[in-house]
């Protein structure tokens, strides 16, 4: 944490003396003597900056009522005098402890600058700056690190880091040759494992200069000293070089190499080819090559696999029954996932079917446990295939035959998923798991399925049996511990279904009049308000967790040097770099906005249900209501101390923000997970600037999302949202000139056609053609942006032709 | 011929006693006290995938301080596995070599009316299992009446 021990004061005044003396409270955590200490100095001297700083941050430490105004003394501290080098460096500390990393790297800066003599700043400076990707400004800081402790290798080895990073391979190189020089000849068994990784990053460096031909002459010279140890790299590197060079030929020796050292990458048969130029070649060519390496590696599945894809005809047959029946005879359970890509070619599929159906029919096949395999093959054929009845009744055969099987059961259960009957699907999922209560993956499978079926207090309870439930009395706490990504996503969204069941349920009682009616139509608003405060909480819960992943880089700008895996921790940046863009957290991300957007879009109706009294009721009724929450309750804690459970704090504070803040936290994180790639985040960030009104912006994302993929789903509906602006007068005129310009230039003559419905026939043409669930929610959201007949049509018809799971979920997305 | 293994129940694979012994269900008590009893109730797997349940017990006549022999009370095997790979043999097997271990001579076996097929009345003749009168004063009180049992001697 902090190193303020370090800290050398100027020459003393009592103030002074007695800041030094809160200090030293502070680093043995007596937070509460070292506040009283400084505010009678505060009280003495309202000037002496640092001690307003110290106590912001002594009160963040601390667990004191005050905690709240931390910030505010540290920027009091700061007003008095920015230019104090003891403060800004507290101020340092404290944004580092707030996760601020910015702020931190710029008080960490303005403690140097202004003559701090403490030079380990440089070195927490440049760990803020690593963590906020400061490429400029990370070489200076490491550098001077690096002069006051030289006699570390890591610091020479962080310094080239910041050179690479800033792009400026030959300072990086000229670093690491340097104390290469410096420490010849002095080296112990134990420093070799770095030595070889820094080699190897020099190595690299080079490479990515772009001189492959001095890499090479480098790797060469690598291989005769015999310092480095990753034999691998070393090869993998040699290929990569030569190839670049254009000596395929060699190239493809190497591959050679490598494929003797691991016969089942399947990459390295891919280069193999790709250097040895069969790729362009006849089949019958290409399959010799195959066949020869499988005689060489007859344990290996890529030679014998990758044949079936580019093979065709009777050649493919053949190949094809040798490589499914090798399988099924020996009874492996994964035959069918082996060759599932090969249905991508729709071709393929009636010849797998035939040869595997052929075989399930043959007397050949007279081992019961054999016949259950292929009948489980066929199973997942026809479920691939989407004819579920097939499905059903082969993998009742399979049952029948061998009904102590977990997979068949698991298999038959997602087949009931794909038609819908989510309880049937979640209760064969449990007969399953009831046969193995040890299997942490059917245990898995099925609290899945039973959130799946809404039915959160099953899966909660199975779930369970596998967590630690010490201070509660379920899993979820634990699993939020955990960061189980999965159980937070899927309860995520058993709760946004769940919230979308009780707005369709309160259409349904409000066509029926009852006596009961307007209890039950509180009940449900209620329930509304409770099940999208929690999967807002669930989302958000996801969004944290990838907050905490990306925090986590933060030990590793000093730990991986010190621990001389450079290599290893440049992977990790570009992990890092890309952490807020995987499709997970994308997924909960646009979760959470749905729903935030849902609530601030009918702002009224969720005030007045959180303000509704409650309608009279009995003793009676009011126990069974309790009991009711209790249980919903306890189900739901998150955490031990969680005062707002079922969110309904978090939505109301969502309402009652002032609407300048509303969207404050939305911001914060679609911008950090803005990627021009992603086409999720781009039509976040145009429904967020939509909100905004900045349609500018707006027109920037759906260019993005345009040049990505010209035909994407949503282009249809974005594109009308933002075109219907134009007839907006309250528009600025200069605007609408900008977008019309921009609009043009992706969608031509569409612009300006005034006849709406030929416009929206062409959307449909272009944008909703295929059949699939992503085109169905931007059918459903065109319609919300121009209620059209012709987009209601659409979505019917690719309702009825998506499979009854994926068309009755788009139900939800249409309330 | 893929090899046929024993192993003992355990708490955790309880739920597949009634798979294999469907339609019949036997009580969980039943069950637990199964597997409790360790080496006398045991699965048969093939290729690692159970398809075969026995279950014995000391047989104990009520005025007797020494039991006379294990009897076997289930013995079921998945119908597409019966009767051709010999997992009821080694299953039998088993409770028979319990029984020489633990000193017992004799070795029972208790077929409900609905178990006696032709075919496992026959499997346990040849294994030397001979009819034996239920109703005998040494089995008295010891509930063994409605079935065809047959006793072997080790």
């Amino acid at each position: 944490m902090s190193r303020l021990g370090k800290i050398r004061h100027p020459p003393a005044s009592s103030d002074d003396n007695n800041f030094k003396e809160a200090l030293k409270q502070y680093e043995n955590k007596q937070y509460k003597k070292s506040i009283k200490i400084l505010d009678s100095v505060i009280k003495r001297n309202s000037n002496h900056a640092q001690s307003f700083t110290l106590k912001g941050l002594v009160l963040e430490s601390s667990d004191l009522p005050e905690k709240d105004e931390a910030e505010s003394y540290v920027q009091k501290g700061l007003k008095k005098n920015p230019k104090q080098p003891l403060a800004c460096h507290i101020a340092g500390i404290y944004y580092r402890q707030v996760k601020n990393y910015a702020e931190a790297s710029k008080w960490y800066q303005a403690a140097l600058d202004n003559n701090s003599t403490n030079k380990g700043i440089w070195r927490d400076l440049s760990t803020m700056q690593s963590q906020i990707r400061d490429y400029k400004n990370l070489p200076k800081s490491r550098l001077e690190f690096l002069e006051e402790q030289s006699g570390y290798r890591c610091n020479w080895t962080g310094a080239a880091l910041a050179h690479y990073l800033n792009g400026d391979y030959a300072a990086a190189e000229k670093v690491l040759t340097k104390i290469e020089d410096v420490i010849k000849g002095s080296l112990g068994e134990s420093d070799m494992y770095e030595h070889s990784e820094c080699h190897l990053l020099k190595n690299k460096i080079i490479a990515d200069s772009g001189d492959y031909a001095r890499a090479l002459k480098d790797l060469d010279e690598l291989v005769e000293g015999g310092e480095v140890r990753d034999g691998t790299a070393l090869l993998e590197f040699r290929a990569l070089y030569l190839e670049k060079l254009g000596r395929d030929q060699e190239a493809s020796k190497i591959y050679r190499q490598l494929l003797k050292r691991n016969p089942d990458n399947v990459d390295y048969y891919h280069s193999l080819e790709r250097t040895l130029g069969t790729l362009n070649k006849p089949a019958a060519l290409r399959l010799a090559l195959y066949e020869k390496l499988a005689r060489f590696y007859p344990r290996s599945d890529p030679p014998k696999f990758i044949p079936l894809t580019f093979l065709k005809g009777d050649a493919f047959e053949k190949k094809l029954r040798e490589y499914i029946l090798g399988q099924l005879k020996r009874g492996v359970p994964a035959t069918f996932v082996n060759v599932k890509p090969l249905y991508k070619r729709k071709s393929n599929i009636p010849v797998i079917f035939k040869i595997v159906n052929e075989f399930y029919n043959s007397e050949e096949n007279s081992d019961p446990l054999i016949h259950t395999w292929t009948a489980y093959f066929l199973a997942q054929h026809y479920y691939r295939i989407h004819d579920y009845k097939n499905a059903i009744a082969i993998i009742d055969e399979a049952i029948h035959l061998t009904p102590t099987l977990v997979e068949l059961y698991i298999v038959k259960a997602r087949i009931y998923k794909r038609i819908n009957q989510l309880e049937k699907a979640s209760s064969i999922m449990e007969e399953a798991r009831l046969m193995d209560l040890q299997d942490r993956f059917i245990n898995y499978k099925s609290t899945k399925y039973f959130l799946r079926a809404n039915n959160i207090n099953a899966a909660v309870d199975t779930i369970s049996l596998f967590t630690k439930n010490d201070e509660t009395s379920n899993g979820v706490a634990d699993l939020h511990t955990m960061q189980c990504i999965w159980f937070l996503t899927e309860s995520a969204d058993a709760y946004f279904r769940l919230y979308k069941s009780a707005l369709q349920q309160i259409e349904t009682v409000k066509k029926t009049p009852s006596e009961t009616q307007a209890e039950e139509l509180f009940n449900l608003n209620k329930d509304v308000v409770t099940y999208s405060g929690l999967a807002l909480k669930r989302y958000g819960a996801v969004i944290e967790t990838f907050g905490v992943y990306w925090d986590d880089q933060l030990d590793f700008h000093q730990y991986c040097l010190r621990k001389g895996t450079p290599r290893a921790y440049l992977d990790m940046l570009s992990w890092g770099d890309h952490v807020f863009h995987q499709p997970i957290y994308m997924k909960s991300l646009v979760g959470y906005s749905n729903v935030t957007f849902d609530i601030l879009h009918n702002e009224e109706y969720f005030k007045e249900v959180l303000t509704a009294r409650p309608v009279k009721k009995s003793k009676k009724e009011k126990k069974e209501e309790g009991k009711k929450r209790e249980l919903l309750i306890k189900y739901a804690r998150a955490n031990v101390k969680d005062e707002d459970v079922l969110g309904e704090t978090l939505v109301k504070k969502l309402v009652d923000m002032k609407n300048k803040d509303k969207l404050g936290e939305l911001t914060k994180l679609i911008t950090k997970s803005e990627y021009d790639l992603s086409i999720d985040s781009q039509i976040l960030k145009f429904k967020l600037n939509f909100e905004l009104k900045k349609f500018v912006l707006c027109l920037q994302s759906l260019n993005k999302i345009h040049a990505v993929n010209a035909t994407h789903p949503s282009i249809g509906a974005l594109y009308l949202k933002l075109h219907q602006e134009l007839n907006d007068s309250n528009v600025q005129d200069a605007i609408k000139k900008i977008l019309i310009l921009g609009l043009t230039k992706n969608f031509g003559t569409l612009v300006k056609n005034e006849n709406r419905e030929l416009v929206i026939d062409e959307l449909v043409k272009i944008y909703l053609k295929h059949d699939t669930f992503e085109t169905g929610l931007y059918a459903i959201f065109a319609n919300t942006v121009v209620a059209c007949e012709k987009f209601t049509a659409r979505l019917d018809a690719i309702q009825a032709a998506l499979d009854p799971y994926e068309s009755n979920y788009l139900e939800y997305y249409k309330l | 011929m893929p090899s046929i293994a024993l192993d003992d129940l355990t708490v955790n694979n309880l739920g597949v006693f009634n798979k294999i012994t469907a339609p019949k269900v036997y009580p969980e008590a039943y069950l637990k006290a199964s597997q409790e009893s360790g080496e006398l109730a045991q699965y048969a797997y093939f290729s690692e995938v159970s398809v075969g349940v026995i279950t014995s017990k000391t047989l104990q006549p009520v005025n007797s301080k020494s039991p006379i022999g294990l009897l076997i009370e289930v013995i079921a095997v998945l119908e597409s596995y019966s009767k051709k790979f010999d997992v009821e043999l080694k299953l039998v097997e088993h409770i028979e070599q319990v029984a020489e271990k633990r000193h017992l001579k004799k070795v029972y076996v208790l077929l409900k009316k609905e178990d006696q097929s032709e075919w496992m009345v026959k499997f346990f003749n040849g294994r030397g299992f001979e009819k034996e009168d239920a109703n005998a004063e040494l089995y008295k009180g010891l509930g063994l009446g409605d079935g065809l049992l047959l006793k072997k001697e080790l």
